[in-house]
């Protein structure tokens, strides 16, 4: 049991500074991942959803970011205290990731072929300046490289299922449509058959049957690439769809874990429900979808205690004093939340 | 039935392509093409379609913010595109817009006040005392409070700056507002919020809407009746529950099914589109839908263009499929 698990982040506290003061922008984040799992985070824009994913393959700018407390282990080996050699290692062959808008990730200038290329030799652990340079063709090692990098790329672009790849790979990014350019980024992701992909709101920017393409995709190959995937969204009708797991998130801190039946079917956490009743789904009638009241929280001055309790209907006194840690309520299933004290 | 509030027919709008030696006129992309709509007074009329699908376009065609290139815009007896631009703006009093980005959409230099104050300003409605009594009531309608009225809107959050917004759109007490997918910028408890805040009004100011989103769970919790427009053309149109109960179109069959239910027990059958909304420039004859139809058309859908045809109750579809239906 101990060994199959992936990622785990202890007690994670970051803090950025800013001209206004100092933004406690994680609170102790605690989350678990096991290999094979697709785990959704879930939660309202600013709540550190990214920043927790950030935090695994190290891409928190510091400074001004801070890590104050706490730990991240990836199989087992801690990323915080890796040199700058390991974590390079790290990122480009064990955790890819995904991000949210196709179009600003990839380079306007350079064809999908060379870009791909070149994240392909990074994944293989090429690090010479001559290999990435445009130099590289006129000596026959190196083009042979890349020859085999390019084979690659083509088999990558033909499994995510963009039609004739072998002349696509010579397009530039602007020929490509929003889903397609998704693609194109999830085969480079891929590419180095990393252990973890973090997918970042993958499907936030394309049209709803653009994205039912899109994860049926990432569906695929989960159980083809024996991969693991943290799919971070605020959309939790994808979440119900692909994930087994689920973490929800308010304020910086994980106020509810546990399986996706359970999320949905019996939440425990006052803002899991409140988030539920704000879907408007089929069957709703007018006046029936209720909200939360007020809105998020500022993170330089955050409310004492529990982050939630302003909003929060079923505050108690003790909920404005200290910050609730997590209780195990069912095995997998983690409330941070007074009320189950 | 009575008469509609506002009566839409053929209109379209073409944006020139030029292209060329001497940039030469090459073609058109028909963001809306021929569209026929009837509004009623004091419902909520959904628009959804995928991203540009022409529902923004149509928007502002309706209010002449953009020109239409031809058609019809029939608001309360009164055909729009032959009113001179003076007359044209007094009446856009009667018909105001929410935008979808409630951060570019207010000015950053002006206070709130301001901000809601400026409609009745420029239609000369109120002065002094006058003005900021309506104001204060205006703010109060929307759920803020007095002391909202000196900040500006980077001190609100996107939600209460979608309310600002909103305020500044019933200043001139108009009938009817146009909904830019007002609640996609926001989070869904937040969103809740605003949709519920829109419904409230609609109650106690008899408000007529025109609601353009790309969520399907949003048209239907706030619509009474939904067209669905693919490339500038309306595909099928009905009341919610004719829609959402047996939709008729391919492509409305598509969406719904592509729609996650956050719910992990939900299973259907999910149609899967192929492809994706092509150039709009580029467009032959026929179905514009038939390149992507999962319904494998007919040599007739590559030829004819489909046109709406009503099949009771109501509810208008363009598919060849349903020729022969009546």
């Amino acid at each position: 049991m101990k060994d199959d698990l992936l990622v785990e982040i202890k007690d994670l506290q970051l803090n950025f500074t800013t001209y206004d003061g100092v933004s406690k922008v994680l609170a102790g984040v605690n989350l678990k991942m096991r290999r094979g799992d697709v785990v959704g985070l879930v939660g309202e824009t600013g709540c550190g959803k990214t920043m927790t994913a950030l935090s695994i393959p190290r891409l928190i700018p510091c400074p001004p970011g801070e890590i104050v407390r706490g730990r991240v282990l990836f199989e087992g080996e801690d990323v915080l205290g890796m040199t700058e050699e390991e974590i390079r290692m790290l990122r480009a062959q064990r955790v890819a990731m995904v991000f949210q808008d196709p179009t600003t990730n990839l380079n306007p200038v350079f064809t999908i072929g060379e870009q791909m290329v070149d994240a392909i030799l990074c994944q293989q652990g090429e690090n010479s300046t001559l290999l990435l340079s445009p130099l590289a063709s006129l000596f026959p090692s190196t083009k042979e490289k890349r020859r085999m990098a390019q084979k690659m790329a083509i088999r990558m672009l033909e499994r995510v299922g963009i039609p004739d790849a072998r002349k696509r790979i010579n397009n530039y990014p602007h020929e490509f449509s929003g889903g397609m350019r998704q693609r194109v980024l999830i085969a480079m992701a891929l590419a180095g058959n990393p252990s973890l992909l973090i997918a970042d709101e993958p499907t936030t920017a394309l049209d709803v049957s653009i994205q039912a393409q899109i994860l049926r995709l990432i569906v695929e190959l989960v159980k083809e690439m024996n991969l693991s995937v943290l799919l971070i969204t605020h959309n939790l009708g994808v979440v119900a769809k692909i994930c087994q797991w689920v973490a929800v998130m308010y304020a910086g801190v994980v106020v509810e874990c546990a399986d996706v039946r359970t999320i949905f079917k019996e939440p425990q956490h006052p803002y899991t429900l409140g988030l539920l009743r704000s879907i408007p789904t089929y069957g709703t009638r007018k006046g029936e979808i209720k909200g939360i009241r007020g809105s998020i929280p500022n993170f330089i001055y955050p409310p004492p205690g529990c982050r939630f309790h302003p909003r929060c209907d079923y505050a108690i006194p003790r909920c404005s004093q200290e910050a609730p840690k997590p209780i195990e309520l069912a095995p997998g299933h983690e409330v941070s939340c007074f009320l189950y004290f | 039935m009575d008469q509609p509030l506002l009566q839409i027919s053929g209109l379209k709008k073409y944006f020139p392509l030029h292209g060329g030696l001497f940039r030469r006129h090459i073609g058109d992309v028909k963001a809306v093409d021929g569209v026929d709509l009837d509004i009623f007074r004091g419902e909520s009329f959904g628009l959804v379609g995928e991203s540009g699908s022409g529902k923004t376009t149509l928007g502002k065609t309706i209010l002449r913010l953009i020109e239409p290139t031809s058609g019809q815009i029939v608001f309360d007896g009164e055909d729009l595109c032959q009113l001179p631009e003076p007359e044209m703006r007094r009446r856009r009093a009667e018909m105001q817009i929410v935008f979808q980005d409630p951060y570019s959409s207010l000015n950053p230099r002006m206070t709130v006040k301001r901000i809601v104050g400026e409609p009745l300003l420029i239609h000369n409605r109120a002065k002094g005392r006058a003005l900021e009594d309506r104001v204060c009531e205006l703010i109060k309608l929307v759920g803020l409070m007095d002391d909202h009225l000196y900040r500006y809107p980077h001190e609100f959050s996107g939600g209460q700056r979608q309310r600002v917004g909103i305020a500044r759109s019933l200043a001139l007490e108009p009938k009817m507002l146009i909904l830019d997918e007002p609640t996609s910028a926001l989070d869904v408890s937040v969103q809740a919020q605003v949709l519920n805040l829109l419904l409230e009004l609609q109650e106690r100011l008899g408000l007529t809407y025109l609601f353009i989103s790309h969520d399907l769970s949003v048209i239907r919790y706030i619509c009474d009746r939904v067209a669905l427009m693919y490339l500038g053309r309306i595909v099928e149109m009905g009341s919610i529950e004719e829609i959402f109960r047996k939709p008729l179109h391919p492509y409305t069959r598509a969406l719904l099914s592509a729609i996650p239910m956050p719910d992990p027990d939900y299973t259907s059958e999910e149609i899967i589109l192929k492809g994706d909304v092509s150039t709009l420039g580029a467009m032959g004859s026929g179905c514009y839908f038939a390149p992507r139809c999962p319904a494998e058309g007919m040599d007739l859908c590559y030829e004819v263009e489909p046109r709406l045809k009503d099949l009771g109750d109501g509810h208008l579809v363009a598919c060849h499929l349903y020729l022969d239906c009546t």
